[in-house]
């Protein structure tokens, strides 16, 4: 059998083991690029509210970063870029949204430093995060950006109306034509609404006075100075008219309404006189309880130990915040017990003194309509109608132009309070073709092992299946194979073929034993592939009985003419040396030569003629 | 000029082919080749040296011409955003900015409606890209240098588009249009404000007509505000105008020209429906009584309660402290007293106001009742309204003369636009080394040429040459 070399079988199966490699890495680049790969879009934030270091939003509550891939996000996200679920789910991109706070080597030492001296409810509030959308490739390097700038988008207008600007007047007004009311009840509505808008946009005025959209071109002061006008000149001219010319849908009604009101203030402040009473009767007595617990407590030895109103002490002094059971966290009120009883009298005093100013009101309107007609003519009523729906449509108008500023100022928050440290940046999350080189080097690594394994089953299979265990060269079998792989397709002009034949093995095997005569194959054997070396271009088998096939790729007639001539040589001074004779039978027929260009056709013809030339040498000695 | 594109890619598949046919040769012939003697086999190509040469150089300005046309008609788009904000990430308006909005689906559909451009918005997506200079970096989270923002985006929109009966250059010149108005629309200074409307003085009272005027002239001095605590020294080159100065100027026009008019409105009485006016300031008074009232009885009731407070429980620390003219200021510490005082106090100054109002009112209501206004009085006022309104819109036109070209100056046109020229150099250094490798290939083949020519020999013709062998065997027989 041949010895174990290994660069003998990687030299055979180079090819495979190269293409195989390229092929893989080809194959995995492929499928890592368009399914394994992901972009990553990642930016950075950070919550720049007032109370952002302590953890919490300008409205108090505690920074929550879930918040940013919540569903309802994200899905507004998706709606404005398009997405479908064919492309996305909201979970899917929720799922691949990731939030991590950048906690850094300083913070860490100030939180060490911090607990090592005694503060142990020290809690470390990163304002800092890294926000991260993952995603496949299919839908391009442009969607993780569009995604997270929208959701982030989302977040900013989102945090700006819900932790820092939360309030939004009401429109009431804008369906109002529609409510059946008298026209008396339209105009305070409306008057009220105009008040409340006022009201709001006097506080953001004064929160953010500067604050002008881009959008509408409004200043909240610009939008307040217009509400203000419709109301105190156009609501007014419109309640003079209602009035002076007590304009009514139905007066009765209108009575009935105006008197229930008045017995309904008239019911409130009787439960208003009965509460201050009480709230005096509190009053009284704990001012007298002080002034009894005041007095300086002497003991039975007549040593004073204090007044009991030491222990009247308020409690939680040294704590700024109380926990409610709902986990709620809320200031803690020290407002004097006496100072809250006093504050409950003015409410309740108040509220006694406004009701009797609006019944006071409430009887001017009785008074000016008692004297109108059950109904007012139809003309009169459609000029304050239309008047009525002309207003609406008018404060109607110009509170879309406020809400359409109002969601401009919450992006406008958002972006105050969440500000961006980085660009969003896309990149590709694995380096693929790092990965595919690596492939190419691990398959090129399992195929030299694969082919050294290979090669030296194969080199076994070949030593027992295809060798001539007597001299070591392919067998019959493996002579039939070889003959069987070419006969396919045509021999090369240079190819041919020699036969060698040992007439007289069988007499030398009688006569010198078998051990002898296995010896002088050996030798034959040996002579043949020194003068034949076998290689990819060259096969030497026995063909059995004698019997010794050469095909050559390259063989001249000279090339072989020399070789069979040295070998005839070699063989005579061996068989002077080892005392055997061996009668060698040689031919050949070279495929340019023969013109003959078929593997069995050619060896037919080496055959015939071996078998010629041992016939006129048989014929020879029998003449001899 | 989608064919221009291609030559490159073409003349690099031809340079693969060329190549892999070297291997090939290289492979079949290797064993007859001398493994010394280089020279007398390079010496073998003398004769074709001339011919690779000329080769070479066709190759050469072929790919050269081809990188820098199409680099020239397909090229990238720089949108640099030049406002102060943008270094933050920021819109002019402090609102976030969205480089994703630059291909947004309704800016590509206003592309394609402006273009009249036979393509989809997907379609059209697909051929457009966005990127920056930051995409190539990785954000190292823990250094604070990394943490950028970029200022300048890279357009590129793919040759592709030429498929769909447009071109590339066209289709980043409409989005930019497209983009820039979008963006100014959305997120620049806006002074729609300045637009002013006296619609609704069609019909007003004479003396509403005063209250609107002034609240349009408000707009105007609300509007100056912000640029003039941006740019206090900021002056207009031709009027010498200031921020400061024209505020000043609209104060007096509220101050003295207003309360001129309004002056003549009240000494005259004039009302454009007496009665109605009447009415209205008789109803607005009632009103305005109700809330005094109550501001009365709030404040009433609050001193009632400081009445009630009983001293012993006033237990309160005296806190030396300084006044607001840093003199030594006995302090103390608060009860429900002082708020009660201070509520007291703000519900005084309410109604006081309301009072004033309802004086105000009153007399206005007393004029109107007792005028005898003649009609040229009225003609009189209705020419000081219309001077008013043209004062108003005059200095309109000022605050939008001055503050756009605040604006231009400082802004410089929110976003400056510019396509990338081809870069000769680099097309220059990429076509010279695809040439050598070329001119390589072309050696290597013309070096193996004899030797490919000897090993063909050696080879039956294939199957024709089977052919050839068996006719002859069939003829001999």
């Amino acid at each position: 059998m041949k010895e174990l070399d290994v660069f003998r079988y990687l030299k055979k199966y180079r090819a495979v083991i190269a293409g195989l490699s390229v092929l893989a890495g080809v194959v995995f680049f492929l499928i890592a690029q368009l399914r394994i790969q992901q972009y990553t879009a990642v930016t950075v934030i950070e919550y720049t509210g007032a109370r952002a270091e302590e953890g919490y939003s300008p409205d108090g509550k505690k920074i929550d970063t879930t918040e940013l891939y919540a569903t309802n996000l994200v899905a507004q996200a998706m709606k404005k870029l398009g997405i479908d679920d064919t492309q996305a789910t909201a979970d899917s991109i929720r799922m691949n949204i990731h939030v991590e706070p950048i906690i850094t080597e300083e913070d860490l030492m100030i939180q060490q430093s911090m607990l090592d001296n005694g503060e142990l409810d020290y809690e470390l509030n990163p304002t800092r995060y890294v926000v991260s959308f993952h995603c496949g490739v299919s839908n391009g390097k442009e969607y993780p950006r569009k995604v997270l700038n929208q959701i982030l988008q989302e977040y900013a207008s989102y945090y700006g109306k819900n932790h820092v600007n939360t309030s939004l007047a009401a429109n009431p007004v804008s369906d109002i034509t529609t409510k059946g009311y008298d026209y008396l009840e339209m105009a305070e509505v409306m008057d009220e609404t105009l008040t409340n808008i006022a009201e709001h946009l006097s506080d953001k005025v004064e929160w953010n006075g500067e604050f002008r959209s881009s959008r509408t071109g409004r200043s909240f002061q610009d939008l307040k100075d217009e509400f203000e006008f419709i109301r105190d000149v156009e609501v007014g001219q419109l309640f003079s008219e209602i009035l002076a010319g007590r304009i009514t849908k139905d007066r009765d009604l209108l009575l009935e309404k105006y008197r229930n009101r008045n017995n309904n203030l008239v019911i409130a402040n009787n439960a208003a006189a009965f509460e201050i009473d009480r709230i005096q009767g509190i009053i009284g007595a704990y001012e007298n309880a002080m002034g009894e617990f005041s007095v300086p407590v002497v003991n039975g030895a007549g040593e004073n130990v204090g007044d009991v109103l030491q222990n009247n002490v308020l409690p939680d002094v040294y704590d700024d915040w109380n926990e409610d059971a709902d986990g709620n966290w809320t200031p803690v009120d020290r407002t004097a017990e006496y100072d809250v009883l006093l504050r409950k009298y003015i409410e309740d005093r108040t509220l006694y003194e406004h009701n009797i100013i609006d019944s006071d009101y409430n009887d001017y309107i009785l008074s000016v309509f008692a004297s109108a007609p059950a109904s007012s003519p139809q003309a009169a009523q459609d000029q304050v109608q239309a008047e009525i729906a002309r207003l609406a449509k008018e404060i109607n108008a110009l509170q879309s132009i406020y809400y359409e500023t109002n969601d401009e100022y919450n992006e406008y928050l958002g972006a105050q309070n969440i500000m961006m440290l980085s660009s969003v940046r896309v990149t590709e999350r694995f380096p693929i073709l790092i990965f595919t080189v690596l492939i190419v080097v691990i398959f090129g690594a399992l195929g030299c092992a694969g082919a050294a394994l290979f090669g030296r089953i194969e080199d076994f299979i070949e030593y027992y299946a295809f060798t001539n265990k007597v001299d070591g060269l392919p067998n019959r079998a493996k002579c039939d194979q070889f003959i069987a792989s070419r006969e396919g397709r045509p021999l090369p002009e240079t190819f041919a073929c020699v036969v060698c034949r040992l007439a007289n093995l069988q007499a030398e095997n009688a006569r010198l034993g078998r051990e002898a005569g296995d010896q002088m194959l050996k030798d034959f054997a040996g002579m043949l592939t020194s003068v034949f070396p076998p290689s990819d271009k060259l096969f030497v088998g026995n063909n059995g009985a004698g019997q010794y096939l050469i095909f050559g790729d390259c063989l001249e007639a000279d090339q072989i003419e020399a070789a069979l001539f040295q070998m005839g040589v070699a063989l005579e001074q061996r068989s002077q040396d080892r005392g055997y004779l061996l009668d060698l039978r040689h031919s050949y027929a070279q495929a340019s030569a023969e013109q003959c260009y078929y593997i069995r056709e050619l060896l037919s013809i080496s055959i015939k003629r071996v078998n010629a030339a041992g016939a006129e040498s048989e014929a020879s000695a029998v003449s001899v | 000029m989608v064919l221009v594109c291609a030559i490159v890619p073409a003349l690099m598949l031809c340079l693969a082919i060329l190549y892999i046919m070297l291997l090939r040769r290289f492979f079949l012939v290797k064993a007859k080749l001398p493994v010394l003697g280089v020279r007398g086999v390079l010496g073998r190509t003398e004769g074709k040296r001339r011919k690779i040469a000329a080769w070479a150089a066709l190759f050469l300005v072929v790919c050269l011409t081809a990188q820098l046309a199409a680099s020239a008609w397909a090229p990238g788009m720089l949108m640099v955003f030049s406002y102060e904000e943008a270094t933050r990430g920021q819109n002019p308006n402090v609102t976030r900015f969205n480089e994703s909005n630059i291909l947004s689906d309704d800016i590509l559909e206003q592309v394609i409606q402006r273009g009249g451009l036979g393509i989809s918005v997907e379609q059209l997506s697909k051929c457009l890209s966005i990127s920056t200079s930051l995409d190539a970096e990785k954000l190292d989270v823990t250094q604070e240098s990394d943490m950028k923002i970029s200022t300048e985006y890279r357009v590129y929109c793919s040759g592709r588009a030429a498929l769909y009966g447009t071109e590339p250059k066209t289709v980043l010149n409409l989005l930019a249009d497209v983009y820039w108005e979008k963006f100014v629309l959305n997120y620049a200074e806006n002074d729609s404000i300045l637009d002013l409307s006296f619609e609704k003085l069609e019909g007003m009272e004479y003396l509403d007509a005063k209250d609107y005027l002034e609240m349009q002239a408000n707009k105007l001095r609300n509007y100056l505000p912000g640029y003039s605590s941006e740019s206090s020294s900021f002056r207009a080159a031709d009027s010498e105008e200031t921020f400061s100065s024209l505020s000043q100027k609209i104060s007096n026009f509220i101050e003295i020209e207003l309360e001129r008019y309004e002056a003549f409105v009240l000494e005259k009485g004039l009302a454009d429906n007496r009665t109605t006016y009447q009415s209205r300031m008789q109803y607005v008074n009632h009103q305005l009584d109700v809330s005094r009232r109550k501001e009365m009885a709030s404040h009433d009731v609050r001193i009632e309660a400081i009445n009630m407070y009983n001293a012993y429980m006033t237990r309160f620390v005296l806190i030396p402290t300084y006044d607001t003219d840093k003199e030594f200021y006995m302090s103390k510490t608060k009860v429900g007293v002082d708020y009660f005082a201070d509520e007291a106090k703000e519900h005084l100054e309410s109604a006081t106001e309301l009072v004033e109002k309802i004086e105000h009112n009153t007399y206005a209501s007393q004029q109107v009742g007792g005028s005898h206004a003649s009609s040229s009085a009225y003609d009189q006022a209705d020419q000081r309204i219309e001077a008013l309104k043209a004062e108003l819109i005059n200095l309109a036109a000022q605050s939008r003369e001055l503050c756009s070209t605040y604006v231009r100056e400082k802004r410089d046109g929110y976003i400056q636009v510019s396509f990338a020229a081809p870069a000769v150099l680099d097309s220059a250094l990429k076509a010279l080394l695809l040439t050598a490798l070329f001119a390589a290939a072309l050696g290597g083949n013309a070096v193996l040429d004899p030797f490919y020519r000897e090993y063909q020999k050696g080879r039956p013709a294939g199957r024709r040459g089977s052919r050839v062998v068996k006719k002859q065997e069939e003829s001999a027989s």
